[in-house]
């Protein structure tokens, strides 16, 4: 079993904090967010696992599930924004402990930072109530917003130094070596630098996870990051959806899907059960708009199908 | 160490000055009592006189205030050995005087070093508490 002589899978240190945190979210009723920032592939999804199952330990829940049988990530692993949203619902409602965000190539888009960011402090004003201990694991932490630091939501941070073939080093940081480093990332024109100015609170080392669990965990970190990847393949093709066709012509969605129907126009792909359409339908769809058109400039309404 | 003949010394405000006057005079004492040690200890007989003049200087300089925040026991003791110049006070009892004097400076924060809050820094909730994030 992957444990070390004193029955943790990671540093007794890193126990003692979330032993800390876990009061001051329970009994104190504040919030507590946990950030773990590395490298790809340094084992950021592996620690949050862990740390998930401790604090379920602590709380008296077992193991977090990491696939469920459906082939998705469980309840308490969320893997990209929207996901993460669903299920801090489910969360509340099973009254989880803690609940593990993995970005997992989310944070490739620039546009979802903001989303998340907005999405992430909207959450926290209101979820301290709900006593759960949120878990982010992101490549840089400097990506999320001022406010949240503000606010003093992240009360630590784990930052992935090495990872080996079995197990991985890790520093841990309190919040005001947060905006230390913060201050020296914005300064600096190498950002790594800052993590040399700014000393960690205690450093530790990690345990892979046991092979079964990394198997798992490696299937549905892998099939939502081919699920990522397939969307941006769509968006390089230039395909479009309902909706993205719907705001190119300026009509509803419901008129573009009822026209496609009319039309027997054939999407090229779905992905996650959305549609995907060439470019070109745009343009059929334009000239279908102009020939069902009232006569006094308005468009008309596409027929039904019989 | 202030210097009344200085320009400089006029601008500042007067807070200061007597806090520079008080930490020259503690300093002056520990002086007199470095002098008076080192020969009571070499086995050279050495008169008081420096060290219980010394802390009178250091005694009038706050008196005010120690009246203020002495319990009146403490007060009645320093206002012996130092007002009253025909008591013939012993090294313990200007010692006991001066500590006094010194745990009042230091309760002020005149003379006090250790400022920076004590904590665990492997203990990163308490740290957080310690630097004002609760």
């Amino acid at each position: 079993m992957p444990f070390y002589s004193h029955g943790l899978p990671f540093e007794p240190l890193l126990r003692n904090n979330l032993v800390k945190l876990n009061s001051r979210v329970q009994e104190e009723k504040k919030a507590g967010l946990i950030i773990i920032s590395g490298g790809v592939g340094l084992g950021k999804t592996t620690l949050l696992i862990h740390i998930l199952d401790d604090l379920n330990k602590m709380n008296g829940k077992p193991p977090i599930e990491i696939k469920t049988d459906k082939g998705e990530s469980g309840n308490q692993l969320a893997m990209g924004g929207s996901d993460f949203l669903k299920k801090l619902r489910v969360s509340y409602d099973e009254k989880f402990p803690c609940m593990g965000y993995d970005e997992a190539g989310d944070f490739s888009k620039r546009g979802s930072l903001t989303s998340f960011n907005a999405m992430l402090n909207r959450t926290f004003e209101t979820f301290r109530a709900f006593k759960c201990i949120v878990v982010l694991a992101l490549p840089n932490f400097n990506v999320l917003d001022n406010q949240l630091f503000d606010n003093q939501i992240p009360r630590m941070l784990i930052q992935i130094t090495r990872r080996t073939k079995n197990s991985g080093d890790f520093g841990a940081y309190g919040l005001m070596e947060m905006n230390w480093l913060r201050y020296h990332m914005k300064k600096s024109p190498i950002k790594d630098y800052a993590w040399q100015r700014v000393h960690a609170n205690f450093r530790g080392h990690f345990l892979d996870l046991e092979p079964e669990r990394s198997k798992l965990l490696d299937e549905v970190s892998t099939k939502n990051k081919l699920k990522i990847l397939r969307k941006s393949e769509v968006k390089i093709e230039g395909l479009l959806t309902y909706p993205e066709m719907a705001t190119k012509l300026e009509m509803s969605v419901a008129w573009v899907i009822q026209a496609c129907r009319n039309l027997k126009i054939k999407k090229l792909r779905t992905i996650d059960r959305t549609a995907y359409f060439d470019q070109s339908v745009v343009g059929q769809l334009s000239s279908h708009l102009e020939s069902i058109g009232t006569g006094d400039g308005r468009p008309g309404r596409p027929r039904k199908r019989k | 160490m202030v210097d009344f003949n200085n320009e400089g010394t006029i601008s500042r405000p007067p807070k200061d000055i007597v806090a520079l006057i008080i930490i020259e005079k503690h300093y002056n004492f520990l002086e007199a009592d470095e002098y008076y040690s080192n020969r009571t200890l070499s086995g050279i007989a050495e008169r008081l006189s420096s060290c219980r003049s010394r802390l009178r200087n250091l005694f009038l300089t706050c008196h005010a205030m120690l009246k203020r925040r002495l319990t009146p026991e403490q007060y009645e003791q320093l206002n012996h050995v130092c007002k009253d110049l025909k008591h013939d006070a012993d090294a313990p009892e200007i010692m006991k005087c001066f500590i006094i004097i010194h745990d009042q400076l230091d309760k002020l924060g005149l003379l006090k070093l250790d400022t920076r809050p004590v904590y665990d820094s492997t203990d990163i909730e308490a740290s957080n508490k310690a630097q004002g994030y609760d």
